[in-house]
């Protein structure tokens, strides 16, 4: 309990200094904004474009698919304000030897290190997926079940991108040159923006178990699309532990390889 | 003159040792994401296309193909460049050593930008042979062809102008991925990169028409499936538009300098 | 406290060709140089000592302190800290420790450090009367209360080493590692340093392990020195001893207005300037003072001076000629 108390405590300051920052950068804030805001119309724009040549896309029609691009939106968003700046952090701080001071500090290490920066300036587009989201599912005429367990497939196909990312962040101890490794974690991105029914073969098979990107949105939506299609949202539960074994254990490899520049 | 061109020659062989020093980040940097959109691409139009004889706005799944093949190939040919030096060494406080070189900073950074342009062109073309022989894409016509890669390597010039402005940005912004991502997903988006011109509604066509969007890519994918027809008003917004950046980037650097000697970064 | 031995740390890096052969060569063959940044080193530091580890750059004493520290992990030896193995990185030793580097930074660089601050309480668990009360002593003996609640970023290198020092020592370690931590600081600034860390340590007693290249640094603070020469141990005593390491010799200097007669000088082994009107000996401590007398009364003395820093004048040779040592 204590434990959990201290943790708390620490997350409340990471919160304070990462708002801090954010805001005596009003600037890049406004930019950041911008870019959510041109993403999402680009990424809704090019569905609507689409959708006025076919019926269907796959199996789902165009308030399914928009809302499963939401859906994607809102992994990316929440991605976003809670860990994807500390992938960043993570390669310049690594080629800088700034991480020595992240092993010092009386806490598990892998808790500053991947959530001590926060991407403020992602809230607001946190709050307009999310408003997005609901209309769509209000398009789609969700019942009570599915708007409940919305939230909850939500955390968990945060929970399997994170964990997968963490996973490929923590190769830059092996790497040093950590730009390349988050443009891998970015090209993954691109592709789990579609639902896994446009892959094929090979390609789709690996995509679902061995990197499963594709299940961070398809898993969940399948779901809760229709309750029969369960089997790839149990297999997400399954690779979220897998993952985060493989997380700790490269985790311990990771510290024996770090030896930090010299200075 | 002589002795200058041999500044740039050094210049253009040290960035091609450090990005053979980096060759897995060069991979994973300019590679990658070309190779992934066209795949994400091809994938997402395969679903799209129900059938062989399905045709969409005067397009089937063959011809489909090699419309995103070609635009792969113009990705690699013209859009290797970005800021992300020039705002380094911005930011880093490195742009002093400029200020006392006899070589100047846009030499410097252009002189880098060829070079990786020399690159990239050996690997555009590795790609071409590969999808050519993987049958989807073929080249219609070999004066077309040419005249395709002239114009990609101008929209790659164009390219290179606009990502020095958003490295110039560092002056202001602590962060300018910002600028260049924006621009990445307005062009994506408006130049026929992932949907075909034809696809967008009526009314958005004619407002495109008139922006530089079309030019980038669907221009240069016109040309090489051996259509010429918008060549001429392609290279006008080119020229127009390099014009246009080279003013901007010459005053932008001018205040930013001035701002940097006068803050002392 | 600190206890080292046989302790070995290698790191390895590949060769490359220049140009651009060179780099694509480099493609499919990469020579590995290994390099022993730490060779078989015995070290025993009992607590409440001031220590400092000299070296020239590239010794081994950066890696020695992380190796201390748990940072990174030996590559074979043992190392206790404090009992305990300091790659368990134990979060007990962590909280009894804490290092300071000159050219590194944990305070966040665009926002007041005093938001810093709070983080690092969190971190380590301070009761925030112990929080308010130690940050109001070393604010204040460091002198930067104004300074807490101003972006990092505009402060000056001094400001920032003097709130970098106060972050580290906020949850009162029991050892503390310094790693260079005046190096490009002003004269004055270097002496608050100095001068704090004196305070602080008459106050706290907590062990200082102390790298830095300035010997005034070495010579204010420090009772004890380890020399690293090529991951090696060199010399491990009181500092008296190590000024007397290349003999106990007093080097003095005179200034003359008109030039002397040199043979005067030559028992000395003089080192005589180009126009003849300076000179450096090297005298014993029971010959200086009547020695001196005789040429102030026979020649022209404009001014003289006995050496200030003697480790200084030892550190230089010992670098230019390590093979000194090896004759001792």
């Amino acid at each position: 309990m204590n434990t959990i108390k201290h943790y708390l405590e620490i997350y409340r300051n990471f919160v304070a200094t990462s708002t801090a920052e954010a805001l005596s950068f009003r600037l890049n804030f406004l930019m950041i904004t911008i870019v959510d805001t041109f993403f999402l119309i680009s990424t809704l724009g090019s569905a609507y474009v689409l959708f006025s040549h076919v019926e269907t896309i796959g199996p789902w029609n165009r308030d399914q698919l928009l809302f499963f691009l939401c859906f994607m939106l809102a992994v990316d968003d929440f991605q976003n304000l809670f860990v994807t700046n500390n992938f960043w952090m993570l390669s310049s701080d690594l080629k800088e030897g700034n991480l020595d001071y992240v092993f010092l500090k009386p806490v598990k290490s892998l808790f500053p290190l991947f959530f001590k920066y926060l991407r403020i300036a992602s809230l607001g587009s946190v709050v307009s997926t999310i408003i997005l989201l609901i209309y769509f599912g209000l398009r789609l005429d969700f019942e009570l079940l599915q708007w409940a367990l919305l939230p909850l497939l939500l955390l968990l196909a945060l929970t399997l991108r994170s964990l997968i990312e963490m996973a490929i962040a923590l190769l830059m101890f092996w790497t040093t040159e950590g730009t390349g490794i988050n443009f891998i974690r970015l090209q993954l991105q691109s592709v789990s923006r579609w639902p896994d029914f446009i892959y094929k073969g090979l390609a789709k098979k690996a995509l679902l178990t061995l990197v499963p990107v594709l299940l961070i949105g398809s898993a969940p939506l399948r779901f809760l699309f229709d309750f029969e299609q369960w089997q790839m949202l149990a297999l997400l539960i399954v690779l979220c532990f897998v993952f985060f074994f493989v997380v700790r254990t490269m985790w311990t490899g990771a510290k024996y390889r770090y030896e930090s520049a010299s200075s | 003159m002589i002795a200058n061109l041999n500044k740039w020659f050094q210049t253009m062989q040290i960035s091609w040792t450090t990005l053979m020093a980096y060759r897995l980040n060069f991979a994973l940097l300019v590679l990658g994401p070309a190779l992934v959109f066209y795949f994400v691409k091809v994938s997402l139009w395969q679903t799209l296309y129900i059938d062989d004889t399905t045709v969409l706005q005067g397009f089937n799944l063959k011809e489909m193909l090699h419309y995103q093949s070609w635009s792969l190939v113009i990705v690699l040919l013209a859009q290797s460049s970005n800021g992300v030096n020039l705002s380094e060494d911005i930011r880093l406080g490195r742009i002093s050593k400029y200020m006392v070189y006899p070589f100047n900073f846009w030499e410097f950074h252009t002189a880098s930008f060829l070079s990786f342009q020399s690159l990239q062109f050996f690997i555009a073309g590795i790609c071409l042979a590969l999808l050519l022989f993987l049958d989807v894409l073929i080249i219609e016509n070999l004066n077309y062809f040419f005249i395709g890669v002239l114009y990609s390597l101008l929209v790659g010039l164009f390219w290179f102008s606009v990502q020095y402005f958003t490295g110039l940005m560092a002056f202001w912004l602590d962060e300018t991925w910002t600028m260049r991502a924006v621009f990445q997903i307005i062009v994506n988006f408006l130049s026929g990169a992932v949907i075909p011109l034809p696809f967008f509604p009526e009314w958005a066509q004619k407002v495109l028409v008139y922006t530089p969007f079309p030019s980038l890519t669907y221009t240069p994918i016109r040309i090489f499936m051996g259509d010429l027809s918008g060549l001429y008003q392609g290279l006008l917004t080119l020229f127009i538009s390099m014009l246009f950046m080279i003013v901007i980037n010459t005053l932008v650097w001018k205040k930013g300098v001035r701002l940097f000697s006068a803050a002392g970064m | 406290m600190i206890k080292t031995q046989q302790l070995v740390k290698n790191f390895v890096s590949y060769k490359k060709k220049p140009g651009i052969m060179g780099s694509i060569e480099s493609l499919w063959k990469r020579e590995a140089v290994t390099k022993n940044a730490v060779e078989r080193f015995d070290l025993e530091i009992p607590s409440g000592q001031i220590v400092g580890l000299l070296g020239p750059n590239g010794a081994g004493k950066t890696t020695l302190m992380k190796m201390f520290t748990g940072i990174i992990v030996p590559s074979s030896g043992e190392v206790e800290v404090l009992g305990h193995k300091p790659f368990d990185r134990d979060k007990d030793f962590r909280r009894k420790i804490a290092l300071v580097m000159g050219q590194k930074s944990q305070l966040w660089w665009d926002i007041p450090a005093m938001d810093s601050l709070h983080l690092i309480k969190a971190y380590y668990e301070i009761s925030d009367a112990d929080f308010k009360e130690r940050v109001e002593l070393m604010a204040e003996l460091l002198n930067v209360e104004e300074l807490l609640h101003i972006h990092v970023r505009r402060l000056s290198l001094g400001e920032r080493m003097k709130l970098e020092l106060m972050a580290s020592l906020l949850h009162k370690p029991e050892i503390l590692f310094l790693d260079e931590p005046t190096i490009g600081l002003d004269l004055i600034a270097q002496d608050a340093i100095r001068d704090f860390i004196k305070s602080y340590h008459a106050k706290y007693k907590p062990t200082v392990i102390l790298t830095s290249h300035y010997m005034q640094d070495v010579q204010a603070l420090c009772s004890r020195l380890v020399l690293i020469m090529g991951g090696k141990k060199s010399f491990d005593g009181p500092i008296g001893e190590f000024e007397r390491l290349l003999g106990s010799d007093k080097i003095v200097s005179f200034n003359f207005s008109s030039e002397p007669s040199r043979d005067f000088f030559n028992a000395f082994q003089p080192k005589w300037s180009d126009n003849g009107l300076q000179v450096e000996i090297a005298i014993s401590k029971e010959e200086l003072c009547p020695f001196c007398a005789k040429v102030l009364e026979q020649f022209e003395v404009s001014d003289f001076q006995t050496e200030k820093l003697p480790i200084e004048r030892i550190m230089k040779e010992l670098m230019m000629r390590p093979e000194l040592l090896n004759d001792r």
